[in-house]
């Protein structure tokens, strides 16, 4: 064992609390102050999985500790916002009365209560929401108003205050280490960390969220117990016009399920709350869909018919005490417990970091500046030229990836880097990107690649190495006709555009060249192409769009279980094939005995390898928090640390998305008329992206009829 | 392109000393929020670096302005194409306003926002696209206030 480290302050858990707490000592004045946190990533426990609403309070029980602290945080979250520069939009929210008896309720109870937690609030009449909000339920007869209620990004804010802390360089975050006991005495206390150090610290935080009473137990303290509630939500890329946070009147267990618009884009559904007692279980299952779908649409019926792109759990805390537990240990003020923090931990902890610190300090005796300083994250710093792109559905760059990683916290882990900068958030959550993205991680960590996980500790991700490098960056020449993707389709339409004697420019990006906006013009079209060296414009008579389509990702699936590491697609597994990287370590098995199926066990060479099987049809849940431990298929658990989707290929349509032609799902064919020809006059579709269910030689033969036709269409439009 | 905003505020100043504005280089650095630099490029065309902030990004983007549709001093429209450094990315927004003259020496401005994205921004979303948007005009509309009282 070597010596003992001595901070200031030591804070247990990088969730909201901590990361709030933390830089709220730095704001007063300390230094040497540490944060520990046991997962790979700050963000990694319930402040990721949860509605990511700044709640104003209007419906806390007056008198509480959360009331008082939500209010209280209504005052810090502008400068807070400010500093941090946290994506956050006041958007508002609506509680819907559903009858006369829920009016009355409105009225009396809880406009009353936003009153008494002075929260402004609007009675509407119907007439007055179905102008404000046409998309809610014909059942509704009248709403509460909360305009201040918004929306943020949890990881941001997170990550924000983190990363205030430690650019101002009065304190360090340590990731990947748990506590493994702790001692309090008078002076002090003494944490052993996971790695057998020690580090003594004048004034601990317990942040541990979850496991705080977990880690209050290890000094001693059994006051109070956390027990866990979880919720599932569901995401929808479509926002069926939903443009603030539409809730019912609370229940006994918390708000309710309500449909809310995320601050990038799209509308996220639920949660559910469901008493439980693991406190690992963040797995999701049809019941809960189900009743997500059902509650959700009774107040927005539109997002029935919502094609969910993810589903998600979290666990809030619901303390044995019903309020937030803030106060010094039963062991001693050395430890302070900050816990029990149910539901609206993202938005009161400006406040909580600010009533525990200036508490604590109190007791100490420490000196508190005149004023509190200004803590502020850094801004991101973007090079001049972003690199080629590596993210194809959301055109995240080499370049943001880096500055994602480079960060005062650094992303480690491939769902580290996808918070960062969005990479591997798109259509087909990282099906195509990954790999490179790992290839990325690995090398600006100095990391084996076998050594890259997805998120949780233990979600490795390759099983071996392999030796090939990446894709080529070749000149891009100019021409008449430019085709973006050279798989069948393309190719085909490259070859009849040859022959017809046109000049046609392939944007591949497997070759280093990924279009990144089709930019229609009255004469020609200009195609955005980005490579490591730069953005080009290129200018043609017409576009052939021929990107082909991926394979749907489990994300998309409505499958029970977890999330683990090791479920991926065909799309992913092909890639890595490429660059000899091993995706199994015990057992292999592929969905769909189709042709991508097939040929992807049929790759001999770098394929899954010997001990990989197809199995019947897609699985009805996952086992494993961390890696894949095994699939259930109809009554039957089979073994197995990778599941590789190859049943469904979905058309690759995002570039036309910002044309307006396809609307925000995932997998919306192009819409072409007979000849290929897409409603914006230049610009065709050919192939997979059309007609995501063909196969090579249909791909190839559409491909080519497409490239005739364009041809002739250019002929006759260059003979007048 | 799709419209992304459309709102009518007031500016203290009538439309003729509004559009004065948009005929003085110098004035218009100072008005334009997040003008790094301004250059002409001939007429009713200009060259040069906006800063944007989206909140949690800070963007620098060359930019290429055009005045098109000009009836001094009531309408015009204002058509910025963009891109950003450091993202894979670019923007092409159309702007037209028409300025209507109310009581007291002031004007009404309405304005709509038509906004095509294409790569990195189009992640970004339309709600925080929308917000930025909102902030930018209504830097732009404070500004122009504040040139107009200087001037007087």
């Amino acid at each position: 064992m070597g010596s003992t480290e001595h901070v200031r302050a030591l804070v247990i858990g990088g969730g909201v609390i901590g990361c709030a707490v933390l830089r709220e000592l730095v704001r007063q004045g300390l230094s040497d102050v540490l944060l520990v946190e046991a997962e790979s990533d700050v963000c990694e426990g319930t402040s990721k999985a949860n509605s990511a609403i700044v709640h104003t309070g209007f419906d806390a029980t007056p008198g509480t500790t959360e009331s008082r602290l939500l209010r209280r945080a209504a005052e810090l979250w502008p400068a807070t916002i400010e500093e941090l520069g946290v994506p956050f939009l006041a958007v508002g929210a609506l509680m819907l009365a559903r009858g006369t008896e829920e009016l009355d309720r409105l009225r009396e109870v809880i406009a009353a209560g936003a009153a008494a937690n002075g929260v402004r609030t609007e009675l509407l009449s119907a007439t007055q929401l179905r102008d404000l909000a046409p998309y809610v339920t014909d059942m509704a007869v009248g709403a509460l108003s909360i305009p201040d209620e918004g929306i943020i990004d949890p990881f941001w804010l997170t990550r924000g205050y983190a990363e205030a802390a430690v650019a101002s360089g009065a304190a360090a975050v340590r990731l990947q280490t748990a506590v493994t006991d702790l001692v309090v005495d008078e002076e002090g206390v003494l944490a052993q960390l996971e790695d057998g150090s020690l580090v003594r610290a004048e004034q601990v935080f317990d942040c541990a969220g979850i496991s705080a009473d977990e880690v209050a137990a290890m000094a001693g303290d059994r006051s109070f117990a956390i027990a866990p509630r979880k919720g599932q939500f569901l995401v929808s890329e479509e926002t069926f016009g939903v443009d603030r946070i539409v809730l019912p009147i609370p229940g006994p267990l918390g708000k309710g399920m309500l449909v809310t618009p995320i601050v990038f884009g799209g509308v996220l559904l639920g949660p559910t709350a469901e008493d439980i007692t693991d406190k690992d279980d963040r797995s999701t299952d049809g019941a809960g869909r189900s009743r997500i779908l059902d509650s959700s649409s009774s107040l927005v019926p539109a997002v029935r018919d919502m094609v969910p792109i993810r589903s998600f759990a979290g666990l809030r805390h619901v303390s044995s005490t019903g309020d937030y537990i803030l106060r010094p240990s039963a062991v001693g003020d050395r430890l302070w417990i900050v816990a029990g923090i149910r539901s609206t931990g993202i938005s009161a902890s400006p406040a909580i970091a600010e009533e525990v610190v200036r508490a604590a300090m109190a007791a100490r005796g420490w000196a508190r500046p005149s004023t509190t300083l200004v803590i502020a994250a850094p801004p991101l710093d973007l090079p001049d030229e972003p690199g080629e792109v590596v993210c194809l559905c959301r055109s995240v760059s080499r370049g943001e990836i880096l500055a994602a990683i480079r960060r005062p916290i650094p992303a480690v882990t491939l769902d580290a880097v996808k918070r960062r900068c969005g990479a591997m958030l798109g259509d087909c959550q990282g099906n195509m990107c990954s790999v490179d993205v790992a290839r990325i991680v690995a090398h600006e960590g100095g990391l084996a690649l076998t050594e890259v996980e997805k998120g949780a500790r233990g979600s490795w991700i390759f099983s071996s190495e392999g030796t090939r490098p990446g894709g080529a960056d070749g000149e891009l020449p100019t021409g008449d006709v430019v085709i973006i993707g050279a798989r069948h389709a393309g190719s085909a339409a490259a070859e009849e555009l040859s022959a017809a004697g046109l000049r046609t420019v392939v944007v591949e990006r497997h070759e280093g060249h990924t279009a990144i906006g089709i930019v229609p013009g009255s004469a020609d079209t200009t195609v955005l192409v980005q490579s490591a060296t730069g953005t080009t414009e290129v200018r043609a008579q017409a576009v052939i769009v021929a990107t082909g389509g991926f394979v749907e990702p489990g994300e998309h699936r409505a499958i029970d279980g977890g999330r683990p590491a090791g479920v991926v697609t065909w799309d992913f597994a092909m890639e890595a094939a490429l660059r000899d990287h091993g995706i199994g370590d015990r057992r292999v098995y592929v969905v769909g005995r189709t042709t991508l199926g097939r040929s992807l066990m049929e790759s001999s060479d770098h394929g899954p390898g010997d001990d990989a099987d197809f199995v019947g049809d897609e699985p009805g849940e996952l086992l494993g928090a961390a890696r894949l431990e095994a699939i259930r298929s109809g009554d039957r658990w089979i073994d197995c640390d990778t599941l590789v989707f190859a049943d469904r290929q979905v058309a690759n349509t995002m570039l036309l998305r910002s044309l307006g032609v396809v609307d925000g799902r995932p997998g919306v064919p192009a819409p072409v008329d007979r000849d290929g020809r897409l409603p914006i006059r230049g610009i065709y579709a050919a192939g997979c992206c059309v007609r995501p269910d063909i196969d090579h030689e249909r791909c190839a033969a559409d491909g080519a009829q497409v490239g005739r036709f364009v041809a002739m269409e250019l002929k006759a439009r260059a003979t007048g | 392109m799709s419209e992304l905003l459309r709102e009518t505020l007031e500016i203290a100043g009538a439309p003729e000393e509004i559009w004065s504005i948009l005929e003085d280089l110098d004035a218009l650095r100072r008005v334009m929020p997040g003008a790094e630099s301004l250059t002409p490029d001939g007429a009713g065309r200009f060259r040069g670096v906006l800063v944007s902030k989206i909140q949690f990004m800070t963007i620098r983007a060359d930019v290429t302005a055009t005045f098109h549709d000009a009836e001094p001093p009531r309408h015009l429209r204002l058509e910025i194409d963009g891109r950003p450094r450091g993202l894979a990315a670019s923007f092409r927004a159309s702007v037209p306003f028409d300025i209507e003259p109310t009581d007291g020496g002031r004007s009404q401005v309405s304005y709509a926002v038509d906004l095509t994205v294409t790569g990195r921004l189009s992640a970004f979303g339309v709600p925080l696209l929308r917000d930025t948007m909102r902030r930018q005009i209504a830097e732009l509309v404070r500004n122009i206030g504040r040139e107009l009282a200087d001037r007087a």
